[in-house]
C-alpha cells in the first residue's frame, strides 16, 4: 500500500476529527461508566482521564484527545492491551468489554480543551 | 526537502502564523509539530519540523527526515514512552542516581558514577519501537499508527554488562533471563506488575547489552530513559528499558503484564499468552526515505535506509518498477558495525510518469526482506517491501 496523498490528507483531517465515533443513543452510557469506574481491575479511570466518568488518570493516553478512537480500535486496545496496558480479556467478559469500549467510543472527545498534551 | 513533508509544511505554516499571532499580544508561545499539535513539554526540545505528535508519549519522525542520515540526532529520535516519563529532578545530578544489581554471587548496588570506572564501550544501534510500521497493516490494530519513524540509528556509551558480571563474580547458576527494570513512578492503587515496564531477554544478551548513559554524545534526554538506558542490540525498543533502576539475573520471566503477555506476536483476534513469541530480535528491514511523493524528470537521488536486524545487512536492492525488476543499491558512508543501520543511494533517470519505488534488504545470514508480513493482532513488526514502497510523480 504505497502512500497517497489522498491517505495522507484523510490522516491528518482524522487527527483533527475529535468527534464521538459512536452515537450515544445506542450505547449503556450508564454500564459503561460503571465498568469504566468500578467493575475493570484495576480501573481505566487509575490510568485515564476521560470527562463524561470524571477519570483523571494521567498514566495512559487522555481519551478525550486521542486520534483514531474508533470502536474496533478501543475493543482491540481493552481485549488485547497496548504496551503496558494490560490485555482486559483475562478480567472482563466479552459483553462487559463490548460496553465499555462503546462507552468510551461514545464519549470520549467531549472536553473541548483537551489537546492530546497532558504534560 | 523532499515533497511529503511539503505538504505538511503548509499545513504547519498554517498553525505557526496562529501562533506567531498568539505571540503578538502576550499569549505563551508553542511548538508545532508536522501534524499542528504542540510538542509536549518533555519533549519541547525537539526539532519540530521533523517529528509528528500521535500522544504525549508517541511522537514519530518523518519520513523525510531521516535522509541519507547515518546517526539520528537526539532532537530527531521517535518517543515511545509507555510510562509518562519521571521527573525532570532525577537527571539533576546523573553521576548519582543508583542501580541495584542481582542474581550474581556478588550482588550490589551501584551509581552512575561508579559504573563510569568499571568499563566503557560505545556502540552504534538501531531502536525500532516493535509496532514501527503498523499503519502499514490493516486490521484496525489499536497503538499509534507509526509508518517508518519510530525507528532511529544511535551511538550509544555505557559499562558492558559482562564486565559487571565480571566484577561481581559471575551470574548465579540456573538464571536463565536477563531482567531490567524501569524506574517509572506507579501510581497508588495499581500492584506493579500491572503496568511496571520490567523486560527480561535471553541471558546471553548479557554479552552484547551495555548500560548506557550517553546518545550521539550527550548525557541521555530524559525522555530518552537518561540518567541510564538498559541497550540490547537487534533487540526491539521495549527491551531497551528506561531509567534502569534494576538489573536482575533471574530464573523465570518478569510477572510484569509488559513481559508475560505485552509484546506478544500472535494471529489477529487470538489472546496473549505468555507462550507466544516476545518482540525481541528485530528483522532485515529497509525503507526509502527520498523522494516520497513528487520529483522532477532528469536525475533524481533517490535514498533510503537498510538494516540487518541481530546480522549485519549485506545488501540493499532498489525497484523503480515496483518489484519488477531489483538493482543492488551501493551504501554510503562508514559502516557502524551490525546493529547498525546503512544509508543507499541511487542517482535514477525518472521519466515522467508515477513509479513504484521499493527497495529489499539481505542481512549477512542470508534473510531477504519478504514482499509482505502477516498481520497479526497487536500489528508489530511489518517489514514487508511492498507496503513500505512508495509512489512518486515525476513532472
Amino acid at each position: 500500500m504505497p502512500n497517497s496523498v489522498a491517505s495522507l490528507a484523510a490522516a491528518i483531517f482524522l487527527s483533527f476529527a475529535a468527534i464521538p465515533a459512536v452515537a450515544e443513543a445506542d450505547v449503556d452510557l450508564e454500564a459503561g461508566r460503571a465498568i469504566f469506574n468500578e467493575t475493570a481491575e484495576p480501573s481505566c479511570a487509575i490510568c485515564h482521564s476521560l470527562v463524561d466518568a470524571e477519570a483523571e488518570g494521567e498514566v495512559g493516553p487522555n481519551l478525550d484527545a486521542m486520534e483514531g478512537l474508533d470502536l474496533d480500535r478501543i475493543r482491540a486496545a481493552v481485549a488485547g492491551g497496548v504496551g503496558v496496558m494490560p490485555a482486559f480479556d483475562e478480567v472482563l467478559s466479552e459483553e462487559e468489554i463490548e460496553t465499555v469500549s462503546a462507552y468510551v467510543a461514545a464519549v470520549a472527545g467531549k472536553d473541548a480543551n483537551a489537546t492530546g498534551i497532558s504534560n | 526537502m523532499t515533497q511529503l513533508p511539503g505538504l505538511k509544511r503548509r499545513h504547519f505554516l498554517v498553525g505557526a502564523a496562529g501562533v506567531s499571532g498568539a505571540a503578538m499580544v502576550g499569549l505563551p508561545t508553542v511548538t508545532l509539530a508536522q501534524d499542528g499539535t504542540p510538542l509536549p513539554d518533555y519533549v519541547a526540545w525537539k526539532d519540530a519540523d521533523a517529528m509528528i505528535v500521535h500522544s504525549p508519549e508517541t511522537l514519530e519522525t518523518v519520513r523525510g527526515a531521516i535522509g541519507t542520515g547515518i546517526v539520528t540526532p537526539n532532537d530527531e529520535v521517535y518517543i515511545r514512552n509507555n510510562l509518562p516519563a519521571p521527573d525532570e529532578s532525577i537527571v539533576a545530578d546523573r553521576d548519582a542516581w543508583e542501580v541495584t544489581f542481582e542474581g550474581l554471587a556478588e550482588p550490589m548496588s551501584l551509581t552512575v558514577g561508579q559504573l563510569k570506572t568499571v568499563g566503557v564501550e560505545t556502540i552504534a544501534t538501531v531502536l525500532q519501537c516493535s509496532g514501527n510500521g503498523r499503519k502499514f497493516f490493516e486490521h484496525e490494530a489499536s497503538g499509534s499508527q507509526w509508518e517508518t519513524g519510530a525507528a532511529g540509528c544511535i551511538i550509544w556509551s555505557g559499562v558492558p554488562v559482562r564486565d559487571l558480571v565480571s566484577m561481581m563474580g559471575g551470574v548465579t547458576e540456573g538464571m536463565n533471563w536477563l531482567t531490567g527494570t524501569g524506574g517509572e513512578e506507579i501510581p497508588d492503587g495499581l500492584p506493579p506488575e500491572t503496568i511496571q515496564v520490567e523486560r527480561s531477554v535471553p541471558v546471553d544478551m548479557m554479552e552484547t547489552a551495555i548500560l548506557a548513559w550517553e546518545m550521539n554524545g550527550e548525557p541521555i534526554p530524559l525522555a530518552h530513559g537518561g540518567p541510564l538506558r538498559l541497550v540490547i542490540p537487534g533487540y526491539y525498543g521495549v527491551n531497551n528499558v528506561k531509567y534502569l533502576k534494576r538489573l536482575a539475573f533471574t530464573a523465570e520471566e518478569s510477572p510484569a503484564k509488559i513481559q508475560q503477555t505485552g509484546y506478544r506476536i500472535r494471529p489477529v483476534g487470538e489472546s496473549a499468552d505468555p507462550s507466544q513469541p516476545s518482540m525481541y530480535e528485530m528483522s532485515v528491514k529497509s525503507w526509502i526515505t527520498g523522494p516520497l511523493m513528487d520529483a522532477a524528470t532528469g536525475k533524481v537521488q533517490i535514498h533510503g535506509v537498510a538494516m540487518g536486524g541481530t546480522s549485519a545487512v549485506e545488501k540493499v536492492e532498489l525497484s523503480l518498477d515496483g518489484g519488477e525488476t531489483w538493482a543492488e543499491a551501493p551504501f554510503v558512508g562508514p559502516d557502524l558495525g551490525p546493529y547498525a543501520w546503512r544509508p543507499f543511494v541511487v542517482i535514477a533517470d525518472l521519466e515522467a510518469g508515477t513509479h513504484t519505488l521499493a527497495s529489499r534488504a539481505m542481512n549477512a545470514t542470508g534473510d531477504v526482506q519478504p514482499e509482505d508480513f502477516p498481520p497479526n493482532e497487536r500489528a508489530y513488526g511489518h517489514n514487508g517491501w511492498r507496503a513500505h514502497a512508495v509512489d512518486v510523480t515525476v513532472s
